[in-house]
């Protein structure tokens, strides 16, 4: 055991070298984003654009970003989506872009190479394995992931933004922490969906209400009458003015009990609705006002737009 | 499967990263050594020696006298004599430069628990901020100036002065401190000029 050994047939070596070059040659998509409060890493996922984790970025203005090559630019955000946690910058320097697969399906087990970029530490990596992968979710603020993916991966500082590389060499997602200190990734679907939105539009969608509203009980002789399938509705406690609510009527004490075919129990029960696609959709709501049952039709607004 | 045969070189990379590690036992501290030459020089860090004297546990359990040659606490390095009947083993020294991502190993005595092996990644090489104040087995220590080796590995108390490896067996460093959670290894080169000075 040692350099005199055979090396040009042991397998450990030779793995060892994959994840090296692996490292290399994504390091040179991969780029530090530098704010006043805040460091993280970002993949140069379309020419001109550079991909991030939103959760990480407490300021708009006065962000810059360390290239491969050392020089440090200013950028420009041009929109965040806390929904998905996918941010997205303008960056006026060409770089090579990185190799996405957005239909790679990981396995559990799959080797997990993370590749970031910090203005400290340089280029740096971490490898660990996938640990989870389910289907899709929704996170606490309602944003679609395809995925659902967690990793038995060292996260450091700097490391939120870093591209999630597999054995292949492709980036399929960034990294991203979730509940718990557990390591999340976002996959390159959802990345793919949120910064074509936000090319297109300037903004990300997201369906818009107007609406505060609070889980209740229903009583149980409501719940007869009505012959409702859940013993909960949400309570609206807030309409905004010139809002889709209040457009459609709705008053301060509905209570929610069904949008379109959907048994309406907690707010998340509503965050369906809420996708970007269905913004100008009419929906039926129906509610409780004053001890009857009745019927509203909505027309979902545009978060973006809203006064 | 190549899993196996990755399976079989993790063993002798650990056979063989076992042979070069000692156990070093001071009064009320301990730590992890490696063996530098065959002349019976033990390497580890200045922070895992508090004396001018240690034992030195070899391999094979046998108690063997130290007597502390040399420390630099700015490096945070310490050479030990030893006298053991039989010939110390020779390490291999990495000349070549690490890459980010390449899997590495640790070898050492981990909360006492001897002979333990870790592996991890080449987290980075550009670390530049050594302003850090490093903490291992309750200490502190600056390397100032000096280029350290960053990885992505678990080590624990007990690890210091412990050998970090690469895939050939080939000593990289010897690990000497976490700093938010990173493993912070002092580079062969270093040890090798420490060595000579002490000559």
């Amino acid at each position: 055991m040692s350099s005199t050994s055979n090396i040009n047939n042991n397998p450990l070596i030779a793995v060892s070298e994959n994840i090296a070059n692996i490292v290399e040659t994504i390091g040179k998509s991969v780029v530090a984003i530098q704010g006043r409060r805040f460091s993280c890493s970002g993949i140069a996922w379309q020419s001109g654009i550079i991909v991030t984790s939103a959760e990480n970025i407490r300021q708009e203005k006065g962000i810059t970003i360390t290239l491969p090559d050392g020089e440090t630019t200013p950028v420009t955000l041009l929109g965040s989506d806390r929904s998905t946690d996918v941010a997205v910058f303008k960056l006026e320097t060409e770089l090579p872009l990185a190799p996405i697969d957005s239909n790679y399906e990981l396995k559990v087990g799959n080797l997990a190479i993370a590749v970031g970029r910090d203005t400290e530490r340089g280029l740096f990596a971490s490898q660990g394995i996938v640990s989870t992968v389910g289907n899709a979710w929704r996170s606490t603020l309602g944003g679609y992931i395809d995925r659902f993916i967690r990793l038995d991966l060292n996260f450091y500082s700097g490391s939120a933004g870093s591209a999630l590389v597999n054995a292949q060499g492709q980036v399929v997602g960034f990294n991203t922490t979730g509940p718990r200190r557990s390591v999340l990734t976002i996959p390159a679907a959802t990345v793919n969906r949120v910064v074509q939105q936000l090319l297109e539009r300037g903004h990300i969608r997201r369906g818009y209400l107007g609406l505060a509203m609070q889980p209740v009980y229903l009583p149980d002789s409501l719940v007869a009458e009505f012959s409702l399938t859940t013993k909960q509705g949400l309570m609206v406690v807030n309409v905004e003015p010139q809002s889709p609510a209040a457009d459609a009527g709705m008053l301060l004490g509905d209570i929610l009990t069904k949008i379109e075919a959907t048994p309406i129990e907690k707010l998340r029960d509503i965050q369906a609705f809420l996708e970007p696609q269905n913004v100008g959709k009419a929906i039926a709501i129906s509610l409780i006002r004053g001890g009857k049952l009745q019927e509203v039709s909505l027309t979902i607004g545009d978060s973006g737009s809203r006064q | 499967m190549i899993i196996n045969q990755v399976e079989a070189e993790l063993i002798k990379i650990s056979q063989h990263l076992i042979g070069l590690t000692v156990e070093i036992i001071n009064h009320r501290s301990g730590g992890s050594g490696m063996i530098w030459s065959t002349d019976g020089i033990v390497v580890t860090n200045a922070h895992v020696v508090r004396g001018s004297e240690v034992k030195v546990k070899l391999e094979d359990n046998t108690l063997v006298k130290g007597l502390v040659i040399a420390r630099d606490e700015r490096r945070d390095l310490a050479a030990i004599q030893t006298k053991a009947d039989k010939l110390f083993p020779s390490p291999v020294i990495r000349e070549t430069p690490l890459r980010p991502g390449e899997i590495v190993f640790a070898m050492g005595s981990p909360w006492g628990y001897r002979g333990s092996l870790t592996t991890g990644v080449i987290h980075t090489t550009h670390w530049q901020d050594s302003s850090h104040k490093l903490g291992l087995n309750g200490q502190n220590c600056q390397t100032n100036n000096y280029p350290l080796i960053v990885a992505d590995l678990s080590l624990a108390p007990g690890n210091s002065g412990g050998i970090l490896a690469d895939t050939q067996g080939r000593v990289i460093g010897i690990n000497t401190a976490i700093v938010n959670g990173l493993a912070i290894a002092i580079p062969s080169q270093q040890i090798q000029d420490f060595v000579q000075q002490v000559r």
